[in-house]
């Protein structure tokens, strides 16, 4: 940094005194003239018309100089008017070396922003433009000067032109730079600096692309592997069916292929949900869902899966049933409880409530099951992610439950929280939000 | 005229109104822009949805229309505009004008992607001239974009650029027009199909014509010089002249 110096002083400084000095001679010049000569008067106007005219020309010569703004060091004149002509020049040299350093600055931004590899641009409170960087000209065929007009005037897109009318700055959208461009765009607006903002637009086509890929991939060999298992499992029943005629040897192997056979299978089926799931429209037709009569009829069906062995408490509190899809709805509930179920030790307790609260209607499973380590609750939702692999093959599942939960609930914009702790028990809560809340007085 | 000119008044709510009224044009201009998009979509795809949409846009083109009159009349009554300002308020309308007849045209190529669903005659789309139609109609949507990117930027040699790719779907309009005329000398080809399809030619045509009218709307905003009834040479010079600079 720059520290400015202090103007020299007038007190520190030996100009006043040299000032003195050259009025003092002005004044023994008079002397020596009216002395020689008798003009007393005369000699003293001359010596004060000599002063004069010299501060005059001085007080002209630096108005000249600040008006033109020259900076070629002229010669300091004696005197005082020697310290301002100093202080002057000092204070125009540090503003030159300060406009200097903020012009360095300034390019190293400007360069820094246009080494980035997303498009960048910067806009004022009225969405016009203030400067672009190099990707923004390379991706999006903008230019250097295109500063001061509207971006929606040369980016029409119509998810461009929604996004700045509504404003929802929080979220990203994505677009086709034009109909015929294989691009996929992501912008997002970000606000800085006091009423700018800054419209980032990256090129997400490979990522884009990539999901796509893997989201066909799944769900095609899904679907191929479906048949040859058909086929597989056909056999199998029949040769369990004529079991008498099997030899002895096979029986336990020819059962044990059926029971994974039969495992793979729904793993499949539920991989082809989950792609169904993430390959349908984001807003689905929804129909009225009656939850309290949904959780009498799981509670039936969890006494059974569970053989007695577990002590189910079900609290129904509220009647509101829901505006969603039924039958994906019933996975939801019935995979939360046939987790309780399959990770609580025999003789546990279960609770399930369905309750409603001033913002959301609550649906809320809680065990007093093994529980889960607080490392693993983030991941819990992913596909095929086993907390520990020993155990959790062994109990049967598919490894897809969870992200099946999550799919469906993300489709009805609800919230799901695992609360847990090792060896105390989990509670899993979904919370939708009480727009959804559908009682079953308004359905006809 | 240059861009920078709408914040040379005195006038804040001036500027304001100029700003506004260049605004609300490209605004109509994307409009128009996302109609014709989705009517080459709906040509390419023989999807009958999206053409009855295109139809529904048509509305709000015209309204868009209303609009940028009512503004230009604001102008005009409280500002009495001269110079560029003038030339800006008469190329609004002008403008105005010529987008709506667009729409109008985008419609009109629409009904033939729904006359062909409703008649069931889908085998029309192999006829000779349906695969011209889409390119004709595709280039004209590429010269609406660059006319209004040009008009964004008051750019003379987007504009010059859009009247010489005009001249080009011209000739190429009068090669497809004769193809599609022998067809009509085979009596194998159902006459109404193709009848259709001539109209929507015609429209997709009509669309580059109203693209290249924008064009020199805008040489004439930038630099006061009217083009039209220029013969071909002065025309082909100045069109030189400026994409030289």
């Amino acid at each position: 940094m720059l520290s400015i110096k202090p103007v020299s002083s007038l007190e520190s400084s030996s100009r006043l005194f040299e000032e003195l000095i050259g009025v003092g001679t002005l004044l023994s010049i008079a002397l020596i003239i009216g002395g020689l000569s008798g003009f007393w008067a005369l000699a003293f106007l001359l010596a004060f018309s000599t002063y004069l005219a010299r501060n005059l020309f001085y007080f002209l010569h630096f108005l000249n100089l600040v008006r033109s703004r020259a900076l070629e060091p002229s010669k300091v004149p004696f005197g005082v008017w020697g310290d301002i002509y100093d202080a002057y020049f000092e204070k125009v040299f540090q503003d030159k070396r300060r406009i200097k350093r903020l012009r360095i600055e300034t390019d190293q931004v400007y360069n820094a922003m246009n080494l980035l590899p997303d498009a960048h641009i910067s806009l004022n409170e009225r969405f016009q433009i203030e400067w672009v960087n190099h990707s923004a000209e390379n991706l999006l065929g903008l230019r250097r000067n295109d500063v001061g007009h509207k971006i929606t005037n040369l980016l029409r897109q119509k998810e461009m032109v929604q996004y700045l009318e509504l404003k929802h700055f929080d979220q990203a959208i994505e677009f086709y730079l034009s109909a015929e461009s294989t691009r996929r765009l992501s912008a997002k607006m970000v606000s800085y600096f006091d009423k700018h903002y800054l419209l980032i637009i990256r090129d997400i086509t490979d990522a884009h692309n990539l999901a796509q890929v893997r989201r066909d991939f799944v769900a095609n060999a899904s679907h191929e592997l479906r048949t040859p298992l058909t086929v597989l499992n056909g056999y199998l029943e029949l040769m369990l069916d004529s079991a008498d005629s099997l030899p002895p040897v096979w029986a336990n192997p020819v059962t044990q292929m059926h029971q994974q056979s039969l495992r793979m299978q729904n793993i499949i089926n539920d991989l082809l949900t989950l792609s169904n799931i993430e390959a349908e429209d984001i807003e689905l037709e929804s129909d009225y869902v009656e939850v309290a009569s949904m959780l009498q009829k799981l509670e039936l069906e969890a006494n059974q899966l569970s053989g007695g062995k577990h002590n189910f408490h079900f609290n129904i509190e509220s009647k509101d049933g829901l505006l969603g899809k039924s039958e994906a709805l019933r996975s939801v509930f019935t995979n939360l409880v046939s987790n309780a179920i399959r990770y609580t030790p025999n003789g546990g307790d279960i609770w399930v409530r369905w309750y409603q609260t001033p913002q959301t209607l609550v649906f809320e499973v809680k065990d007093t099951g093994i529980g889960i380590d607080r490392e693993h609750i983030p991941r819990l939702t992913e596909r095929f992610y086993r907390v520990d692999n020993a155990r959790s093959r062994s109990s049967g599942g598919t490894g897809l439950g969870l992200a099946i939960v999550k799919h469906i609930l993300e489709r009805h914009h609800a919230k799901l929280s695992v609360y847990s702790r090792l060896q105390v028990g989990s509670t899993f809560r979904v919370e939708f939000p009480i727009a959804l809340r559908m009682s079953s007085d308004l359905v006809d | 005229m240059n861009r920078k000119e709408f914040g040379t008044h005195v006038s804040a709510s001036y500027n304001q109104y100029l700003e506004d009224l260049f605004n609300q044009i490209l605004e109509m201009g994307s409009l128009v822009e996302r109609q014709l998009q989705s009517s080459v979509l709906s040509v390419q795809n023989a999807d009958s949805d999206l053409a009855r949409e295109v139809i529904q846009l048509d509305k709000l083109v015209n309204r868009e229309e209303m609009e940028i009159d009512r503004l230009c009349v604001r102008v005009l009554a409280r500002q009495q505009p001269t110079a560029s300002d003038l030339r800006l308020i008469v190329s609004s309308i002008r403008i105005a004008v010529d987008l709506e007849r667009m729409g109008d045209e985008v419609v009109k190529i629409s009904r033939l992607v729904l006359r062909l669903a409703q008649s069931g005659k889908l085998d029309c789309q192999n006829l000779q001239g349906y695969k011209q139609l889409v390119e004709i109609s595709s280039r004209a949507r590429e010269m609406l974009k660059n006319v209004l990117d040009a008009f964004t930027r008051l750019d003379l040699s987007g504009a010059a650029a859009v009247i010489e790719e005009e001249e080009r779907i011209d000739e190429l309009f009068a090669v497809v027009m004769e193809e599609v005329t022998e067809r009509f000398k085979e009596t194998d080809h159902d006459v109404e199909c193709l009848l259709q399809l001539v109209y929507a030619l015609r429209a997709a045509e009509r669309i580059t014509d109203h693209a290249r009218n924008i064009a020199e709307t805008i040489i004439y905003l930038v630099n006061g010089q009217d083009l039209r009834n220029m013969d071909d040479d002065a025309l082909a010079e100045f069109l030189l002249s400026i994409q030289a600079k």
